[in-house]
């Protein structure tokens, strides 16, 4: 029967099998960029490009992981009076829908040397099976801390850091070793730490390093914030590692996200130029790929205020 | 008019279409997987091979309806590639000069939405060559046949193709800071020109049972040219900022190509119900350019020039395609000639893809391509007093199987990616032969 629709109904000028006018469905991407805030949308509930706003704090560092009822979200809640900074999680079907799980804490500052601070958490799913969140803890000597879970609400602790002098952890796992992309106190640029066993060494030089000769690179003050992802390439025992990151200019003061890619963490291309992926007071950012496209979560700002809120790009 | 029907010409909106370079053309050939260089036995051999029309006894009129539905993509995700439908037709009139069999003919293609289709696309933009662009155009052809001595035709033809090149003028104030200050005079100077490529074939009867068959078929290329021409002043209705400025943009591409063929091929009865036809298609697509718009920007904005930086043209990589040759093989039952005869038909056709492997900023995405088709008919000795020369109607599918084709990309960076092109097409139609 619907061998006969297909032959019959072209036949009367009618198209059974529809066309599409957007001539960009499908197509595969990298996922680098660029991306574009979510328009406005007055018929789902949520307030694009906005994805989360809490009047009482900052939320900002936003990891990001597909699955659960669609997005699962873990993020830092950070409030000055008192001065709280915990790790919450959330569920959202998508980017236009509001949570349906959370948001609720579920990593707070339990160890002495996190003196009383978590945050900025990098969620990614452990080659031993289960969650694995790489967090930033302390003040006076930020280090990187671990915890495991296998439901991502409920986290077991490492009682020690794992690596001491650095913030903002973004892990990939590549071929059996851990890769840490982080920034440090003192230290320009974005570093990969690697754990191939026996624990994480920095290496020599940063990955990414601020372009100050190009005026006008979107990265030319500083770079920060990173998010590594780790994507087997088509060729056996290659990972293509993406690693988005925040910059700033110091005239005009702006704040983006750009984008660079390597294949073996040493040498690194970006893409865009001297271009952002995303302009305009954005840092912090989380990528989920998809075969045509990918979402972006980002501490955006609340208008009209100083609040930081997660807000949400699209390829 | 001319203006508007430009216009439709150059809208890249969905269509449909179906040459016969990509399925094939009429239900009996297709189903027999287009080995018909030799085995053409109605209109059709316009396009198949325009000798064999001189081998005609009775006027042919064929008409039919075909269609094709690509789904291919990577990754796992579906490109929107429109599917091609159209219209087949033909007609074949025999005759004899000087006591020699002559014949002319015309094959047909009409896609039933638009007349053609052209298309250009960012380099970057992932494509599949064989479905993407080069089905959606109409087809016609001219031909006529001569037979030069008993069992030996020739012929030659003509293939038509439209072109188009175009200018937009503007002229009057663009308004500035607000551009709804502009007041601009709008002209449209558009040509659709015919462009024309050759065809040409011989048959030979080598044996009673063998007939021989090579064909001509020249390539061509569609150049799409579109200028822009603003001139006039910017500024507002009361003050001008800019007197006389000018931009030119001027847009130059390749739409859409098909490559030289030349085909060898034979068909070979094996008894009197069976026959089979094996034909070899070389096809030169190592000439293929690449297709992205070379586009030019001239801009004069008088003493504010220094404050535009108008970027280089791009220079795009050729594409480095290879020529290949395409074997097709078919076969034809017809059962015992009588008021009513049966015929079964099948057919295959291996393609190998024409692209490399897609390494670096470019995606001429192409497969190797396996095609099956079957195909089934009856012939009527007549319909009643009215017509008492035989009447066929024949039907055909066909599916051609992508084979799965990886893509490593050198750059980390490549906003693509590695990717693996798969996919399928599925075609079918009708077409009902006349013969009077």
């Amino acid at each position: 029967m619907r061998f006969a629709l297909l032959l019959l109904l072209p036949a009367c000028g009618l198209g059974w099998i529809g066309t599409e006018d957007d001539r960009t469905a499908g197509l595969p991407t990298a996922g680098a960029g660029p991306y574009k805030r979510l328009e406005p949308d007055d018929l789902t509930p949520a307030s694009e490009p906005r994805f989360l706003n809490d009047t009482r704090a900052d939320v900002e560092d936003p990891s990001m992981l597909a699955g659960g009822a669609g997005l699962r979200v873990w993020f830092t809640r950070r409030t000055d009076e008192p001065v709280v900074s915990e790790i919450h999680y959330l569920e959202a079907p998508s980017a236009h829908q509001l949570p349906s799980v959370g948001p609720m804490a579920v990593l707070d500052a339990t160890e002495t040397w996190e003196e009383g601070v978590v945050s900025s958490p990098s969620v990614t799913r452990n080659p031993a099976g289960g969650l694995v969140m790489f967090y930033e803890g302390g003040v006076a000597t930020p280090s990187i801390g671990r915890a495991v879970s296998a439901d991502g609400v409920s986290w077991t602790k490492d009682g020690d850091p794992l690596l001491v002098g650095a913030t903002s952890p973004s892990a990939v796992f590549v071929n059996g070793e851990t890769w840490l992309f982080v920034t440090r106190p003192n230290e320009i640029g974005i570093w990969r730490a690697v754990d191939a066993g026996s624990g994480f060494d920095f290496d020599p030089a940063p990955a990414i390093l601020p372009r100050a000769g190009e005026t006008e690179a979107f990265d030319q003050l500083s770079v920060f914030d990173p998010f590594a992802l780790a994507v087997p390439s088509l060729q056996p025992g290659v990972t293509r590692i993406h690693l988005w990151f925040a910059g700033t200019t110091e005239d005009p003061p702006a704040t983006a996200i750009g984008y660079a890619a390597t294949f073996d963490g040493l040498d690194w291309q970006r893409f865009g130029g001297l271009k952002p992926m995303l302009g305009a007071d954005a840092a912090g950012p989380t990528v989920i790929l998809e075969a045509s496209g990918g979402l972006m979560l980002f501490e955006g700002a609340a208008a009209g205020g100083t609040r930081a809120t997660l807000d949400a790009a699209e390829l | 008019m001319k203006a508007a029907i430009a216009f439709v010409l150059l809208l890249a909106s969905p269509a449909a279409a179906n040459p016969a370079d990509v399925i094939g053309l009429g239900a009996r050939a297709i189903a027999m997987g287009g080995a018909q260089v030799a085995s053409v036995e109605d209109s059709t051999a316009g396009y198949y091979n325009p000798a064999r029309l001189a081998s005609f006894d009775e006027i042919h009129i064929d008409v039919g309806y075909q269609m094709s539905v690509p789904r291919v993509g990577a990754n796992g995700e579906t490109f929107a590639v429109d599917r091609a439908e159209g219209v087949a037709a033909g007609i074949a009139v025999p005759g004899t000069l000087l006591g020699k069999r002559l014949a002319i003919g015309a094959s047909l293609y009409i896609p039933d939405q638009q007349v053609t289709r052209t298309r250009t696309l960012p380099a970057e933009r992932p494509r599949f060559l064989a479905f993407d662009n080069r089905p959606q155009r109409l087809l016609l052809t001219a031909a006529a046949a001569f037979e030069l001595a008993k069992g030996l035709q020739v012929g030659a033809g003509v293939a038509y193709m439209a072109s188009t090149n175009g200018t937009v003028e503007l002229q009057g104030l663009v308004g500035f800071p607000n551009t709804a200050d502009s007041d601009l005079d709008l002209a449209i100077d558009v040509d659709v020109k015919t462009i024309r490529y050759p065809h040409a074939g011989i048959a030979w009867q080598a044996t009673p049972r063998l007939l021989l068959g090579a064909s001509y078929r020249g390539g061509f290329r569609l150049v799409i040219d579109q200028t822009v021409k603003v001139r006039g002043d910017l500024g507002t209705p009361e003050t001008t900022v800019v007197e006389d400025g000018r931009l030119d943009l001027r847009s130059v591409s390749q739409d859409l190509f098909q490559p030289m063929q030349l085909t060898v091929g034979g068909a070979y009865k094996v008894t009197p119900c069976l026959l089979v036809a094996l034909d070899l298609v070389y096809q030169r697509w190592s000439v293929y350019d690449n297709p992205t718009a070379r586009i030019d920007v001239e801009l004069d904005v008088k003493q504010f020039n220094d404050l535009v930086m108008i970027p280089p043209a791009r220079i795009f990589e050729p594409p480095k395609l290879r020529d290949i040759v395409v074997p097709r093989a078919g076969v034809e039952w017809q059962g015992a000639p009588g008021p009513r005869r049966w015929i079964a038909r099948g057919g295959y056709v291996f393609e190998r893809a024409v692209a490399p492997e897609q390494k670096g900023e470019s995606n001429f995405i192409d497969n190797h391509k396996h095609t099956l088709a079957a195909g089934g008919g009856i012939e009527l000795a007549g319909i009643g007093d009215v017509i008492q020369k035989p009447v066929s109607l024949d039907a055909f599918v066909s599916f051609t199987y992508l084979q799965p084709r990886d893509h490593h990309k050198l750059s980390p960076v490549d906003p693509v990616g590695d990717y693996t092109a798969k996919g399928h097409a599925f075609a079918a139609g009708l077409m009902s032969r006349w013969r009077f």
